[in-house]
């Protein structure tokens, strides 16, 4: 869910050149925009409250037996179908379908890398503003 | 036009509407792309989606685009259009103990856990108004990004060259002044359900995450003149204010995948965190104890966390003996206060015609009691 949009409409249109797969697939629930409330526990009381909404598009498919879900964040109706389209797939067992899994597995260790090297590059920009401030003797 | 007794008027008001619209979008500059509002005015972004009470960075954009820059008219936006949206789900409670710390501050504390970052802050340097020309700031711009992009990883950081990495969600100083021994403990043994304050408008007296949901999303500078107004105004409520935490950070939304059950991350939004320290002084109060206010709110806005952690604390103390709650409850909305101020300016005809009618029967009743 965390993969970049275009990645993922990538992947779904790889999916969908499958004669199979096309024929299998009902959009159960096509993409839809709204929201998610947020609810945070604080540290003080350890009591949750809600910090407020984001914004996401969900959909919902089926491909045979399995379903497929997706909730990506903000406005991207086409990242969200070709993500629930990847969650049913990879939910299959059929031969068939193998290559797409493995496609799919790869396209979660980029997206772990993805992020793993965006964070890596947030601390690098900020490791410098470390201070330890001194107190007057 | 709600309850204003007037009509008419529509082809002027499409017509100002139509100005609007045609000034704004046929003006001589060039296209103000939503990225650039992103990028070059963050805090502006950050601070009405933090008002609106909607994590939405493109749409914020969008909305400040269309409001000519007016914060309050893009919160205005933000409000009306989610107002059209389903809520699909509430997330897996987030543990503000997990936030991923892009800058951390601990004013009360020197020796604390974790590393202090200050991150992308000015707070310690003065303020020059920078007066050069675009050219010589796109000039400096290109040679920054030059050698940003020619800087060996092991040039780029004091920090990783000692090998002492920075922890990315450092223990909070709250949980050290508990091992000392030197904190009220309020920690909830039940769990109860939060206050939506979307579905219901929250009336005094409110469950405290009603407040805490409240001060979220409330507006800026209402809140700041809140606190200020509590510290040093007319309420005379002057307490020792500490800092102890201040974050600004990254935390994971999650919700439930609906198949597998698990939860799933479907976002991650930047918040700001702050702990205040009250030291207790009332004869009802713990006085060898410390008590902790909390704030936190959406994106990068460090005044609205210190306020509000500063007024969580204090409402705790004040417990609805003052109008401290009900003023932070009905009056630090951004959209509420706002519209109603604005409403002033539609026609009140009829009103204030009624007025002048009650004046003349006034002034007719004193001149025939005066003969």
């Amino acid at each position: 869910m965390r993969s970049r949009p275009e990645r993922l409409v990538e992947l779904g249109e790889r999916c969908l050149t499958s004669e199979t797969l096309r024929s299998s697939l009902v959009v159960t629930q096509p993409p839809a925009c709204g929201t998610v409330m947020v609810q945070v526990r604080e540290p003080v009381r350890r009591e949750r409250f809600y910090l407020g909404e984001i914004l996401v598009t969900r959909c919902e498919v089926r491909l045979d037996a399995e379903r497929g879900w997706a909730m990506i964040d903000g406005d991207e109706p086409r990242a969200a179908l070709a993500a629930a389209l990847c969650d049913a797939v990879s939910r299959t067992t059929a031969e068939e379908y193998e290559p797409l899994r493995l496609a799919i597995d790869e396209l979660c260790r980029e997206t772990r890398e993805h992020l793993a090297a965006q964070e890596q590059r947030r601390w690098d920009q900020i490791a410098d503003t470390r201070v330890k401030f001194e107190e007057f003797e | 036009m709600g309850y204003v007794s007037a009509r008419g008027g529509l082809d002027a008001i499409r017509a100002a509407e139509r100005l609007v619209r045609r000034l704004r979008l046929t003006s001589e500059s060039s296209w103000l792309e939503e990225d650039q509002i992103l990028e070059k005015l963050r805090l502006l972004v950050d601070r009405v989606m933090g008002e609106a009470g909607l994590w939405a960075p493109r749409l914020a954009a969008k909305a400040l685009r269309q409001s000519e820059g007016d914060a309050t008219e893009a919160v205005h936006l933000l409000r009306a259009y989610r107002s059209t949206l389903p809520r699909f789900a509430y997330s897996e409670p987030a543990d503000a103990d997990d936030v991923s710390v892009e800058r951390r501050i601990v004013p009360a504390f020197q020796r604390v856990p974790g590393s202090q970052l200050l991150g992308r802050s000015v707070d310690y340097t003065a303020r020059f108004l920078e007066r050069q020309s675009d050219d010589l700031a796109r000039e400096e711009a290109e040679k920054l990004r030059s050698e940003a992009s020619g800087t060996p990883d092991d040039e780029r950081s004091e920090a990783h060259a000692d090998g002492d990495t920075p922890q990315r969600s450092p223990q909070r100083l709250l949980e050290m002044l508990r091992e000392m021994d030197l904190v009220v403990d309020r920690r909830r043994a039940d769990d109860p359900e939060p206050f939506d304050i979307t579905r219901t408008p929250a009336r005094p007296p409110a469950a405290r995450s009603a407040l805490l949901s409240s001060m979220t999303r409330a507006d800026t500078g209402a809140l700041v003149n809140q606190w200020y107004r509590n510290i040093l105004g007319p309420d005379g409520y002057l307490h020792e204010v500490t800092l102890g935490e201040v974050r600004h950070g990254a935390i994971d939304v999650e919700v439930r995948h609906p198949v597998t059950g698990l939860p799933v991350c479907v976002s991650s939004v930047r918040v700001t965190e702050v702990e205040a320290i009250e030291d207790l002084e009332g004869v009802d109060e713990d006085r060898t104890k410390f008590d902790v206010g909390y704030g936190l709110c959406f994106g990068h806005n460090e005044r609205k966390a210190i306020a509000m952690a500063n007024l969580d604390i204090a409402c705790h103390r004040d417990a609805g003996r003052t109008q401290l709650e009900q003023s932070l409850l009905l009056t630090t909305d951004a959209l509420d206060s706002a519209g109603f101020l604005e409403h002033l300016k539609l026609p009140h005809y009829v009103t204030f015609r009624s007025m002048i009618e009650r004046k003349f029967a006034m002034r007719k009743a004193r001149n025939r009691d005066a003969s």
